[in-house]
C-alpha cells in the first residue's frame, strides 16, 4: 500500500463513519499534517491518525502555517550564533594556541616520539605523489563534506525544509553520514600521525575531537528516533526532540569545522 | 592577467583581506560551511538521481537545491575574498585553473540539465521511482564534477604554492 492508498483509505473511512460527504475541515487539515509527518514507506499504525485527529478536534480552528517561516528563523539564528561562535573562537583559542605552542618539547611522550618515528608518519610527509599527504588531506575534505553535508540535509529537513521528503525516508541518508565519518576517522588518524606532537600539544585539536564526538552522538540519536517512529513507536514529542538535535547538530558541526580550520592555521 | 592581479594586490581592499588575521581564517571555515551545504543538497538530488537514495520523492529533494545554491554563494563570496587577499598565488597555480575548469563544468551541467528537460521529467517521480538513465549521467557526472571541484581546492598548496 502507498501512502496516496493510506491519505484515500483514511478519508474515505472517516467520510463513511460521518456520513458526510466533505469532512471538517480541522479533520483534513489534520490527516495532510499527519501524513506530512508521519509519511512513511509503510502505513502508519491507524492509531497514529486517530491521535491527530482528535488532537485536531480539540484545538480550535486556526488558520497557522507558520512551520517554513519558522524553520528560516532557526536557520537564521542557528547561522548568526554560528558566526558569533567563529569570531569567539578565533579570538580566544588563537591566543590559547599560540601559548601551547611555545611548549611542544615539554608534553611530548614517548608514544608521540614513537609515533612520529614510524615509516607510516614518515610516508606521508615525504611522498611527493598524491598518495602521501596531500591526497590524504583530499580523503579528509572530502569525507568532511559528505558527513556534514549528509547531517545537514537531515538537519534542513527536520527543521522543515523540503518537507515532502518523509521524515522516515530520511534514514538511508544516515549511511553516507557514517561512510563520511570512517573516512575522515582513517584519514584523521594518519594525518595525526604525521605530524603526532605538535597536534597532541595544540589544545585547539582536543576542543575538535570533543566537538566531533558530541556531534557524531547527535546524529546517532536522531537516527535512533527516526528508527522508532518508523516502527510505529514514536513517543509524544518526537517531532520537538529532533528539532532541537538538529539544531545543536547545525551548531556543533559549524563549531567543528571552525576548529578544525583554526587546527591548520594555528601550530 | 598578470596586471590584473597585482593591480588586484595593490588595492586598499586586498590589503584589508591579508592584515587581518581573522579575515582569512573566517572565511575559510565559511568555505568548508558552504562547501559542506553544497555537497550535501546537491548531492542529496545526485544521489536520488543515481538510484541510491530512493525513498523520497523527486520534487521533495529538488526542494533541498536551493539550499545548495546558498552555500554555492556563500563559497563564491569567500572565494572571492581569498583570491582578492592573495591574486598573485592563484592567476599561475595549475590547481586552481583546474578547479576553476570543473566549475565551469560543473555549471555547464547544470544548465544542460534543465534546459534539457529532463529536470521536468523526474519533477513528478514518486518514492522508490527508477529515473532515466539520462538523469543518472546528469547525476554522476555532477558528483564527479563536484568531487574534483574539492580535490583541486585541497592541491592548491602542491600542485601550486597557495596557502
Amino acid at each position: 500500500m502507498t501512502p496516496k492508498d493510506g491519505r484515500m483509505g483514511v478519508r474515505s473511512t472517516l467520510q463513511s463513519q460521518s456520513g458526510q460527504s466533505d469532512l471538517d475541515e480541522t479533520i483534513e487539515r489534520a490527516i495532510d499534517e499527519t501524513i506530512r509527518r508521519y509519511f512513511m514507506r509503510h502505513e502508519p499504525p491507524p492509531r497514529v491518525y486517530a491521535r491527530a485527529i482528535s488532537a485536531a478536534q480539540q484545538r480550535t480552528v486556526t488558520a497557522r502555517d507558520g512551520s517554513a517561516l519558522r524553520s528560516w528563523i532557526v536557520a537564521a539564528a542557528s547561522a548568526t550564533a554560528a558566526l558569533l561562535l567563529v569570531n569567539i573562537a578565533i579570538h580566544f583559542f588563537g591566543v590559547v594556541a599560540a601559548r601551547a605552542a611555545s611548549n611542544i618539547d615539554g608534553s611530548t611522550g614517548p608514544f608521540l616520539l614513537w609515533l612520529s618515528g614510524t615509516g607510516l608518519a614518515r610516508w606521508i610527509n615525504e611522498s611527493e605523489t598524491v598518495f602521501g599527504y596531500s591526497g590524504v588531506l583530499f580523503l579528509h575534505t572530502l569525507g568532511l563534506a559528505m558527513a556534514v553535508g549528509a547531517s545537514v540535509v537531515v538537519d534542513l529537513r527536520i527543521l522543515g525544509a523540503a518537507s515532502r521528503i518523509s521524515i522516515t525516508a530520511l534514514l538511508p541518508v544516515f549511511r553516507f553520514m557514517w561512510i563520511g565519518f570512517i573516512v575522515n576517522a582513517l584519514s584523521g588518524a594518519l594525518l595525526f600521525a604525521a605530524d603526532a606532537p605538535r597536534k597532541a600539544a595544540n589544545p585547539l585539536f582536543e576542543f575538535k575531537l570533543v566537538l566531533i564526538a558530541i556531534g557524531i552522538a547527535l546524529m546517532a540519536m536522531m537516527e535512533r528516533s527516526l528508527l522508532k517512529s518508523e516502527s510505529g513507536a514514536a513517543l509524544a514529542g518526537t517531532e520537538r526532540r529532533l528539532a532541537m538535535l538538529a539544531v545543536a547538530s547545525l551548531l556543533i558541526w559549524t563549531a567543528a569545522i571552525v576548529a578544525g580550520r583554526l587546527v591548520a592555521y594555528t601550530l | 592577467m598578470h596586471a590584473f592581479a597585482i593591480w588586484l594586490k595593490s588595492t586598499d581592499l586586498s590589503w584589508l583581506v591579508t592584515h587581518h588575521g581573522w579575515v582569512w581564517a573566517t572565511c575559510e571555515a565559511l568555505h568548508f560551511i558552504g562547501m559542506s551545504l553544497l555537497f550535501g543538497c546537491v548531492g542529496a538530488l545526485d544521489v536520488r538521481m543515481l538510484g541510491w537514495w530512493k525513498a523520497p520523492p523527486v520534487a521533495g529533494v529538488n526542494a533541498l537545491v536551493r539550499w545548495g545554491v546558498l552555500g554555492f554563494l556563500i563559497n563564491l563570496v569567500t572565494g572571492a575574498v581569498f583570491f582578492i587577499g592573495e591574486p598573485l598565488q592563484y592567476v599561475d597555480n595549475p590547481a586552481f585553473r583546474f578547479k576553476m575548469l570543473f566549475l565551469v563544468l560543473a555549471g555547464w551541467n547544470v544548465l544542460l540539465f534543465y534546459v534539457t528537460g529532463v529536470a521536468d521529467r523526474i519533477e513528478s517521480l514518486e518514492p522508490d521511482d527508477d529515473t532515466p538513465l539520462s538523469a543518472k549521467v546528469f547525476g554522476g557526472t555532477s558528483l564527479f564534477l563536484w568531487i574534483g571541484v574539492i580535490f583541486f581546492g585541497r592541491m592548491l598548496p602542491f600542485l601550486g604554492n597557495s596557502f
